[in-house]
């Protein structure tokens, strides 16, 4: 550029100030939605250790922590993509970009950048089996759920939930470099947990939807058709989570827990569907939604601590 | 309006978050660093361990 461009470019500048960033790294880090992320961590974790075979342990922490990078991205870029309906729901107006810390491109970016990043760091820490399968789970996120699902129908969060099981079939994907029917019972457990999970938290939140013009079930069918479907999927939910004890790769102590743990979704789902007042439904959902967050974590960290017992007890044999 | 008549002039808060950007930035380049390296050497051990066994 010459000094005379120079000088129009600066004119220019002057007519509206150049955008100064203002967004710390904090900013850029909430942008990966962290408690996302933890639970990402956390699946893709038991996954990893499941499997029957495993990889060094620093490759090993290396890819779970590319896992949720990748995680991470996707978050970014669905803040980046849902940042006009975030700036309308109370829950999301404080997120960086609707917030005013930072611009939408830079979270692009910023999400771009991580989501490849990952994959290749997956790609060549692990293998290309599994980066294959954290890319699709990005893709899917972004593309299917945000773009395309969570705007236009009821059962946004039924099929975008297959993102959010996908970890632990990554995991297994970076210990075998396949996806074994373990993993897909993983996947099966978290994809018929997150309806019921999300919408309790719908439920509770459905001004906040609405006002976003988001079609989240109880703002298109209604809160009472919500409180059934919640119930259904609990229902499906409940012998699904039994599958580790049944195939095996999950002990009696884990299918005990499941039991236990099951019942107490069940218990929960039924006094939701059961509420006439709607005041007392809301907390019945916020129970519901505390519930099923301690639900997938218990389940989960059962299946973790088996395995690690079994392991420990495996080399004090030698 | 921002002064730019000699170039634009950040605010102290402006440099303060411009420097928190810059040091995050530089400890996760060089945290790459090292985990290419740590890859590097964990995959090349793992193929000697292969071509001796």
């Amino acid at each position: 550029m010459t000094l005379a461009t120079d000088a129009i470019v600066e004119k220019g500048r002057s007519e509206t100030g150049p955008e100064i960033s203002l967004a710390t790294p904090g900013d850029f880090f909430a942008l990966l939605k962290p408690r996302v992320m933890s639970l990402v961590v956390f699946t893709a974790l038991t996954g990893l250790m499941l499997a029957p075979s495993h990889p060094h342990p620093v490759i090993a922490v290396i890819s779970i922590v590319a896992i949720a990078v990748g995680a991470g991205a996707a978050g970014c870029l669905n803040m980046w993509w849902d940042a006009d309906i975030d700036a309308l729901m109370s829950r999301t107006r404080n997120r960086p970009i609707p917030a005013g810390r930072m611009t939408r491109e830079a979270a692009l970016g910023f999400g771009l950048v991580m989501a490849t990043g990952s994959v290749i760091t997956l790609g060549l820490a692990a293998n290309w089996v599994a980066a294959s399968l954290l890319a699709f789970t990005i893709f899917f996120y972004i593309t299917i759920y945000s773009m395309w699902l969570k705007r236009s129908t009821p059962q946004n969060i039924v099929i975008g939930g297959a993102a959010g099981a996908l970890p632990p079939v990554i995991g297994c994907a970076v210990a075998t470099g396949q996806v074994t029917l373990d993993a897909a019972i993983m996947f099966a457990i978290i994809f018929l947990w997150t309806p019921p999970h999300s919408w309790a938290l719908a439920l509770f939140r459905s001004d906040d939807y609405a006002r976003a013009k988001v079609p989240m079930l109880p703002v298109a069918a209604g809160r009472r058709a919500t409180r059934a479907q919640i119930l259904v999927y609990t229902l499906l939910l409940v012998p699904v989570a039994l599958g580790p004890t049944v195939f095996g790769f999950g002990g009696l102590g884990y299918g005990l827990v499941a039991l236990l743990m099951g019942a107490g979704m069940l218990q929960l789902a039924l006094k939701l569907h059961r509420q006439r007042d709607e005041k007392a439904a809301d907390l019945a959902a916020k129970r519901l939604f505390g519930f099923s967050i301690l639900y997938l974590t218990t389940l989960f960290g059962v299946l973790l601590l088996e395995r690690i017992v079994a392991l420990v007890l495996a080399q004090g044999e030698w | 309006m921002r002064e730019v008549k000699n170039g634009v002039i950040l605010s102290e808060e402006e440099k303060r978050r411009r420097r928190q950007r810059s040091l995050a930035l530089a400890l996760v380049l060089g945290a790459l660093v090292l985990l290419f390296y740590v890859i590097s050497i964990i995959k090349q051990g793992a193929a000697l361990n292969a071509l001796h066994s």
